[in-house]
């Protein structure tokens, strides 16, 4: 294989589509500056590609995140099981040259460990780095931005070294000609007049069939997929799940929906049941129900209104492949793939008016600006000194495409660049908050209606959560699919230590009702259930089923040595959270452990997960009267054995 | 043949005393008994070395000699064959004290025989494959004539057996009992066959070597060797031919065979930036922060000139001109911030998403 000295491959593995996103950007700006990237998804780099190719390689980039609990997306794992074997030597990459930049969030416990230690192990294995690792924060104001764009410029400046330039080229003037440069866009849409669609069996007026709407949708979907590179792990939602994937999903109607939260409260948290009768779907508690959430029609009309697209106008997308020659990019077969209406792409792919896009929408939106302070504008804030102005204008305030298209009205966008630039709409995932044994062919849910005051005071809902709190019971059906969640309830002789405040007390509620059905026929081990709220009078959530459990015999009676604890937070001048409950406890919760208990924790981000390993580590060190450091080894233990689990959502 | 043995005592003498059979019987009456006999050989030099035993059928074998230099390297291999492996084995023989000047064969019983020093019969079981060798030699101050002392083989070569300390003397003092059935110039030595049988595969540890300023926990540290693979060897020479195609040996990854993934990582890993919010972010999310009332730092006037009068709402004006564009336009402090766009001079209508401050 000859190997062109200018060649960088850029292997990224992306969960959310982020690290793909900046892998694309170093494709991108590699292309202006004449290298030939080639930009790979891990999980298509196969492992006989690795032994082969990788270490014949000149220059390789990685781009990584690090997910909540600092495990590796899914592409990543099986190239790291690949990387780990003891029988590859200290110089097995030697003469490999590399970089590395990773995206995590400083706000968990282990910030972008997996770029650290894809790192260390390249070095181990020989291979030596150019610049020194990136690391991008999310917890940083400006986002992973803010570290990637000096770590780039640092990429440039050191590749400049390492490979020579081509002759006729300097280097000022090609990052002059980067700034000003349209890229070519990934996608090429096909368009199919309204006489061959009829070829295809699809007419204008469609019956209006949720079974045919989600089918164009899904097809809408995989072809954009398939066309952005390799086919992602992803496209299976979930790494375990129940073969009612995404593709096949349960179409499931709504039997109640009910706000679980007084009137006046704040906050309208929802408890949600879907009608399973027929599906033959099995779940276990501590499992997790995924949809794709609608957009609201009249946003989608907006959007298509603003962009000039006639939604009845069928199409096939497929990828261009000019930008990264040998992705290796599914290009799928037109005659294979039939076409699909546009209004589809922009209901189910394109996040319209929820997700807030990113820079790289601004510097396209500069080069297709007629007016000239509109091209400036949008020239100032994809710049580095815009970029605190476009953080207040975009990721602060939660701008979305539409809002920013009517911003830049003189800025028309072809339906490629959209494609590309638009956000992509994601699935959302909710803990499934009862037990098949208790509620057979039903799966309930426990949603909290997101909804907030930018800094600008506009007010802004989730857009799935504010979907659900509007479905009609009896009527609306929606397709659903089951999936595996982080927990898995242990068996019923394992006592629980739970900690669930606010909607993290839905899997427990499941992990309960499970146990109180249990109990019928067979003993059952305690449980000792830590609730928070804010007010007992406003958001104490299924009051009566926890405390029906707590009476005589109940699985969270103090007589069966089980209990169930509530933080109210805001009924007294002074915060109570369940961390200082917990402390309060800590005989309890050492006896439970020490027959063998395990410990789940569910709820909100923040700081939440945080100080409740700090109060059980504290509860360790009094309990067991041991030194600081035993206990938080204590607890790493605990975590390695699965008896420590954490499951928590942004 | 009547019953398999499972204790075989060779000889070459004609006879054995009684005494040596009886030891042997009491020694190994665990294995002896359940149908299993004890074999016994005599005028074993006329096998030549040829034993014609099952392959790992014996637990133990005595073989005493009279001849020096009977137990060469071939008969000591095919002793080694026929024990089970942990089988024991027992050898005296006569030895010189200089070393040999022929080779250690045994062809001819007319020829002198060739007589081999200690380390020479050492060197014959361990090339057999034997191990933990224990040797009991004369007491140089015996207190009773015939007593032996037993001494561990020093060759470094051998692999010491993890056997229990206790167990051990409790087996030299047997054994030294033995010995002392003979004459004090004539060596004893016990040597076990090894647990493993051959072809049992095991890993060898290949070294990570340590960069200079890195100091990693976890690691083996105590490497005194490494070995490059012939794999590797080919892998390189491919590597700076810049050949690629190549069949390699299979893929399948040993999950047992990898190393520890969080031994990568030192203490400074586990560090999390500090972030210093340079850009007050305060705002982020649910409630903005207030101007405290003795602001000096302006957020306060920033607050009062966000509230916009119902002159301001009626007719709007612009000093800068990029009021009504939109908020992308508006600067920081623009009173009309959050708001959608709207012409100079016309009255602005509130969406119903917005909120209006109250103090």
């Amino acid at each position: 294989m000859m190997m062109e000295h200018r060649r960088i491959l850029v292997l990224y593995a992306s969960q959310t589509g982020n690290a793909q996103d900046v892998a694309e950007r170093i494709g991108r700006e590699a292309l202006r500056r004449h290298y030939h990237p080639v930009v790979l998804s891990l999980s298509s780099y196969e492992p006989i590609l690795f032994q082969h190719w990788l270490p014949n390689e000149n220059m390789v980039i990685f781009v990584t995140s690090t997910t909540g609990q600092g495990d590796p997306p899914d592409a990543f794992k099986s190239f790291w099981k690949f990387m780990l074997q003891r029988s590859l030597t200290n110089k097995w990459l030697e003469g490999v040259q590399y970089g590395l930049f990773g995206l995590g969030d400083s706000g968990y416990q282990k910030y972008n460990v997996v770029a650290k230690k894809l790192d260390r192990r390249l070095l181990d294995l020989g291979a030596k780095f150019i610049v020194l690792k990136g690391l991008g924060d999310d917890q940083h104001p400006l986002g992973y931005e803010a570290a990637l764009d000096p770590w780039l410029d640092s990429l440039w400046l050191a590749l400049g070294e390492h490979i020579p330039f081509p002759s006729g080229f300097s280097d000022v003037e090609t990052e002059n000609a980067c700034l000003n440069q349209l890229d070519p866009p990934k996608y090429r849409i096909i368009y199919y007049p309204n006489e061959t669609s009829r070829l295809y069996g699809a007419s204008a007026d469609f019956h209006i069939n949720l079974r045919d709407i989600w089918d164009e949708h899904e097809k809408a979907r995989t072809m954009v997929e398939s066309a952005s590179g390799p086919l992602p792990v992803s496209l299976v939602c979930g790494s375990e799940s129940y073969g009612h994937v995404r593709h096949q999903p349960i179409f499931s109607r709504v039997l109640c929906n009910v706000r679980l939260t007084e009137e006046d409260h704040e906050q309208d948290v929802r408890h949600i049941e879907f009608d399973l009768r027929g599906s033959g779907v099995q779940y276990s508690p501590g499992d997790v129900i995924g949809m794709m959430p609608i957009q609201n029609a009249k946003t989608v009309e907006d959007f298509l209104k603003r962009c000039d697209l006639d939604p009845d106008v069928f199409v096939s997308v497929e990828s261009t492949g000019m930008v990264f020659p040998s992705s290796g990019g599914n290009n799928v077969n037109i005659g294979e793939m039939s076409p699909v209406r546009i209004r589809s792409f922009v209901e189910s792919v394109m996040d319209v008016d929820s997700a807030s896009p990113r820079r790289y929408l601004f510097e396209v939106m500069s080069h297709f600006a007629k007016a000239e302070h509109e091209k400036e504008r949008l020239q100032y804030f994809s710049s580095p000194e815009g970029r605190d102005d476009l953080y207040r204008y975009n990721q602060r305030e939660r701008r979305t495409l539409l809002e920013i298209l009517q911003d830049f009205p003189s800025v028309q966008l072809p339906l490629e660049w959209l494609l590309q630039l638009a956000p992509r709409l994601q699935p959302r995932y909710f803990s499934i908050s009862s037990s098949l044994k208790l509620h057979p062919n039903e799966a309930h849910i426990t949603v909290a209606v997101v909804s907030w005051i930018t800094p600008y005071k506009r007010k802004k809902t989730g857009l799935c959560s504010s979907w659900l709190s509007r479905l009609q019971p009896k009527q609306d059906v929606i397709p659903i699919w089951m999936t595996r969640g982080t927990f898995k309830h242990p068996p019923a002789s394992v006592p629980l230590i739970l900690v669930g405040p606010g909607t993290g007390c839905a899997p427990f509620h499941a992990f309960v009702e499970e146990r109180v059905a249990i109990a019928a026929t067979e003993p059952v081990a305690p449980v000792l259930f830590f609730f928070g709220c804010r007010k007992q009078a406003k958001d104490y959530l299924y009051k009566e089923f926890w405390l029906s459990c707590t009476k005589e015999d109940g699985i969270m009676s103090d007589k069966m040595g089980g209990g169930f604890v509530v933080a109210f937070s805001r009924d007294q001048p002074h915060k109570i959270y369940v961390q200082h409950k917990i402390l309060e406890e800590r005989e309890k919760i050492w006896n439970l452990l020490s027959s063998g208990g395990s410990v789940f924790v569910a709820g909100s981000a923040n700081k939440m997960p945080e100080d409740v390993a700090s109060a059980f580590k504290d509860v360790i060190l009094r309990e067991k009267k041991c030194s600081e450091v035993s206990a938080a080894s204590f607890m790493k233990q605990f975590e390695r054995l699965g008896r420590y689990n954490v499951e928590v959502w942004s | 043949m009547a019953q398999e043995p499972a204790v075989l005592l060779i000889t070459d003498s004609v006879a054995l005393p009684g005494s040596v059979v009886l030891w042997v019987l009491q020694e190994f009456q665990d294995k002896v008994a359940n149908g299993n006999s004890l074999g016994l050989v005599t005028q074993a030099y006329d096998l030549g070395g040829n034993l014609n035993l099952k392959p790992s059928s014996l637990d133990a074998v005595i073989s005493l000699a009279e001849t020096a230099g009977f137990h060469t390297t071939e008969l000591l291999s095919r002793i080694a064959e026929a024990l089970r492996p942990g089988g024991l084995l027992i050898v005296k023989e006569p030895v010189g004290r200089t070393p040999s000047l022929c080779p250690n064969r045994y062809a001819d019983l007319q020829v002198a025989a060739a007589v081999q020093t200690e380390a020479d019969l050492q060197r014959n079981l361990l090339l057999a494959g034997f191990i933990g060798l224990i040797i009991a030699e004369p007491l140089k101050e015996a207190a009773s004539p015939g007593a032996f002392s037993t001494r561990n083989s020093h060759s470094s070569l051998s692999t010491p057996l993890p056997e229990p300390i206790s167990e051990n003397i409790k087996e030299s003092s047997s054994f030294a009992a033995l010995s002392q059935q003979f004459n004090s110039d004539i060596t004893l030595i016990k040597a076990q066959k090894p647990v493993w049988e051959t072809g049992a595969v095991f890993e060898i540890k290949k070294p990570v070597i340590l960069r200079d300023e890195d100091v990693r926990t976890n690691v083996p540290s105590t490497i005194s060797y490494y070995e490059e693979s012939s794999t590797e060897k080919l892998l390189f020479a491919l590597k700076e031919n810049g050949a690629a195609n190549l069949a390699l040996p299979n893929l399948s990854i040993d999950t047992d065979d990898l190393v520890d993934e969080d031994a990568l990582l030192a203490e400074e890993d586990l560090e999390r930036p500090e972030l210093q919010l340079a850009v007050d972010d305060c705002e982020v999310g649910n409630s903005g922060r207030k101007a405290c009332k003795n602001c000096t730092c302006g957020r306060a006037e920033l607050e009062e000139n966000g509230k916009l009068t119902s002159e301001q709402l009626n007719n709007p004006q612009s000093a800068c001109g990029n009021c009504g564009l939109g908020d992308a336009f508006r600067c920081n402090s623009c009173p009309y911030r959050g708001l959608p766009q709207f012409k100079l001079g016309e009255k602005i209508t509130l969406p119903g998403s917005l909120l209006m401050v109250d103090a």
